[in-house]
């Protein structure tokens, strides 16, 4: 069954083309969030396999978001989106629980290679 | 990526978080001192994530350029943001010039233009506006960011003035609508549903007509009933669509009083209440024009520089509200400033040298003698600026919201501040239509009806017929179908054919084709695009005329109501 994904960015743009690119690679986009406190809700709602978080966004940023998508103790996999790249913010992440750390401009071969990764799918 | 696809939704977001830095930009330059540490940091950060994801998505389309820009300004922001530096009136400048290249930059994304803009400079003023500035920091930046200015660098601080913009303008001269409008989807929906009972009633019309299907029969009227009440509805579906927001109009007002204000040395705070108010496009449309015309003046006339405020114990930063407001049918929009207020006194001087007699002076209401300063040529060259005088005076202001179906009225209390109120009506009826005369007074002819206009000779208009394309015309004449006199004695006269209702007599014999009349008028003008305003009581007993336009120079014209004057004559 497809991997169920819910994609967070306050950026309808990035949404769009994350959802384009996922879709493409056969996971099923089932919401998107515009910031952080929504996207730990529609986590804790769905309890998808996936959920892709931007970092910089209205009201709760996306390693606060993933810190507490953490504490709910799911199987969700975590992974961060960002064109921010700068080395503490990558070890944060990661500290914050995300299995992946993914940078803007998305290219597509990329995102799919560690998605698959994370979500255990390497051929 | 397949980046075609994504270059109007670029686009829109671009447009978003461009707003978005507008505002930002200019509430972080209004205020700077009274802001506190927090809610400085929100607006910041605000501003922070709007360069970011400008620059990020740039990035991800390939538009080098804008991504460049933005990626300076994130940086500045983040050095703002983590206290590196502080807001200053210099960096608030230095910022909206950069907004505007930037604006710039993305709108030759969206012409697809081969234009570049050469953004060197601006990135150095830039980059060089987050070098710290330990003088700047010690006035305005909370103790922790003095000293990471005092560890920051032994540069000398970079803090270049602000560069006069090329031609010394505001981007921001006009109020314009975007071309796009946005409708909710409900009102596509109710358009639908009755465009669909329309194909109802007509089905139910051919039903009356194959069966029994003479007029006057109850079905018939039954018919006529529901076909009526449903093209109102679609009427009214029609002039929902074409509501906008008032909002939409103001929404370069804050960069345009930031501006003048700067220049004239004045601190001026705008406060746009417009709510969810809607109008109809046309009159939001020529609503720009005096909108800015008042809000320009009250900006150069009515406030005062900050130091003339003070002595007058007054904040120094003045403040102008635009409001907008229902008021039964009706829109009121109010702009009310906080300056020095009008002179009556000074009014009525230039009043008594313009030839108004002091007899007529005392017997006017404060509110008559205030309403002076829209009469044509009322202003005095001395007061004509830079600014407002540009030929354009509160008497076009007066007349612009006259000819939308407004009114205008001004209070001002001296030394307390000038309010000026519209009222405007939310919809509008704009037609096309023919100026006739009748001696001196004008009249309007809906252009709908107007089939063609004739020159004809007091002989053949005596006849009582005139005979176009073999058809013979009845004709009528406007004067005694509206019920005045005209004496005016003419040897040539026009007629304008019209396309009249048949009569119930001429629809039952069975005539076929449009049924013709001949309005008879002393001559014709021009044809113009007219904002109808209905009658209100009493001129709604007036025969023969529909409704009331203002023309340019404020004089009233009646609509003629061709219906009623060609069948009026005919029965």
């Amino acid at each position: 069954m497809a991997k169920s994904v819910i994609v967070v960015d306050d950026t309808y743009f990035y949404r769009e083309s994350m959802k384009d690119i996922l879709k493409e690679a056969g996971y099923n986009v089932i919401a998107e969030g515009v910031d952080g406190a929504e996207g730990v809700e529609l986590v804790r709602e769905h309890e998808p396999d996936l959920v892709v978080l931007d970092v910089v966004m209205p009201k709760l940023s996306g390693l606060e978001a993933a810190k507490k998508i953490m504490e709910l103790g799911l199987k969700t996999k975590i992974v961060i989106c960002s064109s921010l790249s700068h080395e503490p913010m990558v070890d944060e992440a990661i500290t914050a629980g995300a299995s992946a750390y993914l940078t803007k401009p998305l290219e597509e071969e990329i995102i799919v290679r560690e998605l698959k990764k994370v979500m255990g799918e390497t051929e | 990526m397949d980046t075609s696809k994504y270059k109007k939704i670029y686009l829109e977001e671009a447009h978003t978080h461009l707003s978005g830095i507008e505002s930002a930009l200019l509430s972080l330059g209004t205020a700077p001192d009274e802001v506190d540490h927090l809610g400085h940091d929100s607006t910041i950060d605000n501003l922070f994530r709007h360069y970011h994801t400008l620059k990020g998505m740039s990035a991800s389309m390939g538009y080098d350029a804008p991504k460049e820009l933005a990626h300076v300004h994130e940086s500045l922001l983040s050095k703002l943001r983590e206290g590196e530096i502080s807001v200053t009136d210099s960096l608030v400048e230095t910022l909206l010039d950069g907004f505007d290249v930037l604006k710039e930059l993305i709108s030759i994304v969206e012409e697809e233009s081969d234009r570049t803009v050469d953004c060197t400079e601006l990135i150095k003023r830039v980059e060089a506006a987050g070098e710290p500035a330990p003088e700047e920091s010690s006035e305005r930046a909370a103790p922790e960011s003095a000293t990471a200015a005092a560890t920051g660098t032994s540069k000398e601080p970079l803090q270049p003035e602000p560069q006069p913009r090329s031609n010394g303008e505001s981007p921001a001269r006009q109020l314009r609508l975007s071309k796009t409008m946005k409708v909710e989807s409900s009102v596509f929906d109710e358009l639908l549903t009755t465009v669909g009972d329309l194909y109802m009633e007509l089905s139910s019309f051919r039903n009356t007509s194959s069966t029994s299907g003479t007029p006057g029969t109850i079905a018939f009227k039954d018919s006529v009933f529901s076909f009526g009440k449903t093209l109102k509805r679609l009427h009214t579906s029609i002039l929902t669509a074409r509501m906008l927001p008032v909002a939409s109009l103001t929404e370069a007002l804050p960069r345009v009083v930031h501006d003048l204000a700067r220049s004239l040395g004045k601190e001026v705070e705008l406060r746009v209440e417009t709510g969810n108010i809607s109008l109809d496009r046309s009159i939001l449309e020529n609503l720009g024009g005096p909108l800015l015309h008042i809000i320009r003046n009250s900006v150069d006339h009515g406030i005062e520089l900050p130091e003339e405020r003070t002595g007058a114990g007054k904040r120094p930063r003045a403040r102008i509200t635009l409001r907008a407001y229902p008021k039964r049918e009706q829109v009121v929009v109010e702009i009310a400033d906080d300056g020095r207020g009008m002179d009556v006194e000074r009014i009525k001087a230039k009043a008594k040298s313009a030839g108004y007699s002091l007899e007529q002076l005392s017997a006017m209401t404060r509110s008559e003698l205030l309403m002076l300063v829209c009469i044509p040529g009322f202003s005095t060259s001395a007061e004509v600026t830079e600014t407002s005088g540009r030929g354009v005076g509160m008497d076009v202001v007066k007349n612009s919201i006259e000819a939308i179906g407004g009114t205008l009225a001004i209070d001002s209390t001296e030394g307390a501040g000038t309010t000026i109120t519209m009222e405007l009506p939310r919809t509008t009826a704009i037609i096309k239509a023919l100026f006739v005369s009748l001696s001196d007074e004008l009249f309007l002819i809906p252009i709908s009806k107007v089939m063609r206009v004739v020159e004809a000779s007091a002989v053949e208009v005596g006849s009582g017929t005139y005979t176009i394309d073999d058809i013979e015309v009845p004709l009528v004449s406007l004067a005694p179908a509206l019920g005045i006199e005209n004496d005016t004695k003419k040897e040539q006269y026009a007629i304008v054919i019209v396309e009249a209702d048949r009569t119930i007599d001429e629809a039952d014999s069975g005539t076929q084709g449009p049924a013709l009349a001949g309005i008879v008028v002393d001559d014709f003008g021009l044809e113009i695009d007219a904002y109808i305003k209905p009658l209100s009581p009493p001129m709604t007993h007036l025969p023969g005329v529909s409704g009331i336009t203002v023309t340019g120079d404020g004089r009233p014209v009646f609509l003629v109501d061709v219906a009623q004057v060609t069948s009026s004559e005919r029965r």
